[in-house]
């Protein structure tokens, strides 16, 4: 069974409904109207991720739904994406806002994890650069924060 | 590098979950909207370990930033504490010194010294007031507590303790000795149920710990009353009755199991929605195993508790999953029929009794099987793990094949305890029951004492042909591991049926000789080939953990063992395990080579493609064998496998002992190794699943 879906550029995407479901969003948005054949609208993804996406869930179709880990440890790893995921993450944060929007957690995750490897082992500036950003602290604010924060440098 | 597009704040906290300290402390100083996140992330999460010695930093930035706070990991050790003020300042947001203008009774107290030099023996004046310590306005909504140490003031732990109602996880183990009355910390369940009622996780473990007994009592009927005071009655229901709470793991010291605190069962009344329970202790003795109650803990468990689904025992601990129904005495004739009378007189050898002993557990596995005479204490049961010093009986594991509908993972990590008490323990208020009603007779006979034992259903310990019922009638596993021994060939063959007729009548022995000493039909007897009896788990299984003792040289053994291997559809994950048991020169295992039928692995029933196309990773596969080169069976399992990731290979021992290792292992600089799909091929750790 198909399932089709309306990016947020009006452009349709007929899917494997199994495909779909890899978003809960979706799963439960079906589960609501039921056999209606009627295109379900995605307002928040453009049909530039949305292709993405789906080619990361025809990917991942035959993985096990993941079960939440029952353990609360904060520590989370990082280094343990598959070879096929780090060539599709091209590190797109649209992507991870589609994820998140569509609650597609692997997807989330693996994009959160590429995220963090960028910015791990890696100055300030460094980082500043990666993400384009621009340092709006003075350099009195930026030794402040330094100074009461110097226990985690070697942590 | 390209730069990418900003990412906005809600992001943030998702990727910053998987920054270290120092990442974050790095990323503070990136930007105004980076450093809101950062500084959030940080202070979420804090471990206090008193050896650190960037304490005192931290003790003064978290003083500040308290109210971030939600996980607080706290090791101590006796004699180094964190200071009692710097405590009652960040969990309490107490300062007793700005109370009282500075001047308190205890130097201690009001101290705000490094951690490094403040000793926390606490002396009787520091004690808490009698209304408790007062909470300030910028104290955290704290979730998850660990504390792991010893301490000498329990009565300020418990004042501090008892004032974080927040907690959703609390793990408490106590470390030390004892030297004196006053230094085992006295645990009352009751009482932080009331206190915390949004537990969801809870962890009691240590040697210096001891249960209060539960101070409820029923009401006649089905209620609990607890002695509450008034502050504690807001809790409760008007007349006092305790509420139920929502629990949902607990994790505790098998000290709560002996005979004497029995009534601590009746706190899992309140658990109705525990769904998961771990035994855990580090000291392996089994410590009062006569006089454990097995029964009565698992009956308990099953009425108050009925939502369990996962059991972790790492802990020398007697505990049963299934109830198994008493004989009566007067009900075992067919017990007695199958065991000749053998009067007191002639004492039959070791043979003898060893067979008529089979007969009656034959019998008994029979029942089993047929789903009789068991009934289970954990009919949700999805997942169990069992370390050393279990105590998992054959009995029990033959029953959960059969009737647990929805276990999908099992791991016996070690071979159960040869703790003989454990398995004279059975039922003995069922048994005293069952003996009030029957008429008894004189049992003094050899024979006697085996119908004995197998009436009271005395449990015994599995064999490995009782893993094998297991895996041939349990159909619902995912995950199962076998680590510490290994599964001999022989177990895993069917044998000719008229070879089990033969040894359940105990005319043949296991050795396959019958009374005369004749050598059982070869098993390699052409006209009664040998077959691996399927597993009823090969359509679901995705992890396996597996050691298969392959004494022969023989291909056909070798390809019949591959070949039972490729029948799993779904498998993504497979170790081998070695025997720890046998002798390091053994070539105990199973040969992945070409010359032993490995291509049998590929080979699937009524077509399909089977674990070729689900199989990511091998661990510890053997590598010694010399049929082809070690580089050759690498690039054999990559082309035969194209999503295998992962390839761990395991040196055999007298390679690494004997100076071969650079030899052996420069196969993998090879660059058609280094290029093939797998990426990851490696040698495992010396004894990596032994």
């Amino acid at each position: 069974m198909t399932v089709i879906l309306v990016s947020s550029d009006n452009q349709d995407f007929k899917v494997d409904k199994e495909v779909a479901e890899r978003s809960i969003l979706i799963k439960n948005m079906l589960e609501d109207v039921g056999e209606s054949d009627s295109p379900i609208p995605l307002p928040n993804v453009t049909a530039a991720v949305l292709t993405k996406v789906i080619e990361y869930c025809e990917h991942h179709r035959n993985d096990p739904v993941q079960v939440p880990e029952e353990t609360d440890d904060p520590r989370k790893r990082s280094n343990d994406i598959e070879e096929w995921d780090m060539k599709f993450m091209q590190v797109d944060h649209e992507i991870i806002l589609a994820a998140n929007y569509l609650d597609i957690k692997p997807l989330l995750d693996v994009g959160c994890k590429t995220v963090a490897n960028i910015i791990k082992g890696k100055t300030p500036e460094e980082i500043r650069k990666a993400f384009n950003i621009v340092n709006d602290f003075t350099p009195e604010e930026e030794a402040q924060i330094k100074k009461e924060n110097e226990w985690a440098e070697d942590r | 590098m390209h730069a990418l597009k900003p990412l906005p704040i809600e992001i943030l906290a998702l990727i910053f979950q998987y920054l270290t300290p120092r990442d974050l402390y790095r990323t503070m100083t990136v930007s105004r909207l980076w450093f809101v996140e950062a500084e959030a992330s940080l202070y979420r999460n804090i471990a206090l370990r008193i050896q650190f010695q960037g304490n005192d930093s931290l003790l003064q930035a978290l003083k500040i930033r308290k109210h971030l706070l939600r996980r607080l990991e706290w090791s101590s050790s006796s004699g180094r504490e964190v200071s009692e003020a710097d405590l009652l300042d960040i969990l309490l947001d107490y300062r007793p010194s700005e109370e009282n203008n500075g001047s308190t009774s205890s130097d201690i107290l009001s101290s705000s010294t490094p951690a490094a030099t403040n000793y926390a023996y606490i002396l009787p004046s520091t004690s808490p007031p009698a209304a408790g310590y007062p909470l300030g306005p910028g104290r955290p909504a704290l979730r998850h507590l660990s504390y792991v140490g010893g301490s000498r003031s329990w009565q300020f732990f418990d004042s501090v303790l008892y004032k974080l109602t927040t907690l959703t996880t609390l793990e408490l183990c106590f470390s030390g000795n004892a030297y004196q009355p006053g230094d085992m910390y006295v645990f009352e369940m009751d009482k932080v149920l009331t206190v915390f009622p949004q537990l969801k996780h809870l962890g009691i473990t240590g040697k210096m710990l001891e249960f209060a007994p539960t101070t409820a009592r029923h009401d006649g009927g089905y209620n609990l009353i607890l002695d509450v005071n008034e502050e504690e009655a807001d809790r409760t229901t008007r007349h006092g009755v305790l509420e139920h709470h929502h629990l949902g793991s607990f994790r505790f010291n098998p000290i709560m199991m002996r005979r004497s605190a029995a009534e601590l069962f009746l706190c899992f009344r309140r658990l109705t929605d525990l769904t998961k329970i771990s035994i855990e202790s580090k000291i392996f003795n089994f410590d009062n195993a006569d006089k454990s109650r097995p029964w009565a803990i698992g009956r308990a468990l099953k009425q108050f508790c009925p939502r369990l689904e996962t059991i972790n025992i790492s802990s020398p601990v007697v505990f049963w999953l299934f109830d198994l129904a008493i004989v009566p005495p007067d009900k075992d004739h067919h017990l007695t029929a199958l065991v000749p009378d053998v009067s007191l007189g002639a004492v039959p050898d070791a043979q003898t009794k060893k067979r008529l002993r089979r007969r009656l557990q034959d019998q008994e596995v029979d029942e089993l099987l047929e789903g009789r005479s068991a009934s289970p204490f954990f009919p949700q049961l999805r997942r169990l793990i069992l370390e050393q010093g279990h105590s998992l009986s054959a009995q029990d594991l033959i029953s959960l094949g059969v009737q647990a509908r929805f276990l999908t993972h099992l791991e016996i990590n070690y071979q159960p305890t040869f703790h003989a008490h454990v398995w004279e323990i059975y039922d003995r208020d069922a048994a005293a029951s069952a003996s009030a009603t029957a008429t008894t007779r004189q049992r003094s006979t050899w024979s006697d004492v085996l119908v004995e034992d197998r009436r009271l259903r005395k449990r015994r310990q599995i064999e490995n042909r009782d893993v094998m019922l297991f895996l041939q009638v349990c159909s619902s596993l995912r995950h199962f591991a076998l680590t510490k021994f290994c599964i001999p060939f022989e177990h895993l063959l069917v044998a000719d049926d008229d070879i089990i007729k033969q040894r359940s009548l105990g005319v043949v022995d296991d050795q396959g000789e019958d009374e005369a000493g004749t050598t059982e039909p070869s098993r390699h007897d052409d006209k009664a080939a040998p077959f691996i009896q399927p597993w009823a788990c090969e359509k679901t299984l995705e992890s396996l953990i597996i050691g298969f003792d392959i004494a022969t040289n023989r291909p056909e053994d070798h390809r019949l063992v591959w070949t039972h291997l490729g029948r799993f559809k779904k498998l993504r994950s497979l170790t081998f395990v070695r025997d720890l048991y046998l002798s390091s020169n053994s070539r105990s295992t199973l040969i992945p080579s070409l010359a032993f039928g490995v291509e049998g692995v590929l080979a699937t029933e009524g077509g399909g493609k089977g674990m070729s196309v689900t199989l990511a990773e091998i661990r510890s596969l053997p590598s010694w064998w010399t049929e082809e080169s070690p580089g050759e069976m690498v690039l054999w399992f990559a082309r035969s496998f194209p999503k295998l990731r992962v390839l761990g290979l395991m040196r055999y021992r007298e390679e690494v002992e004997g100076g071969k290792e650079g030899d052996f292992s420069d196969f993998l600089e090879d660059e058609d190794v280094k290029l093939c799909s797998i990426g990851h091929v490696f040698f495992e750790p010396q004894y990596s699943y032994s």
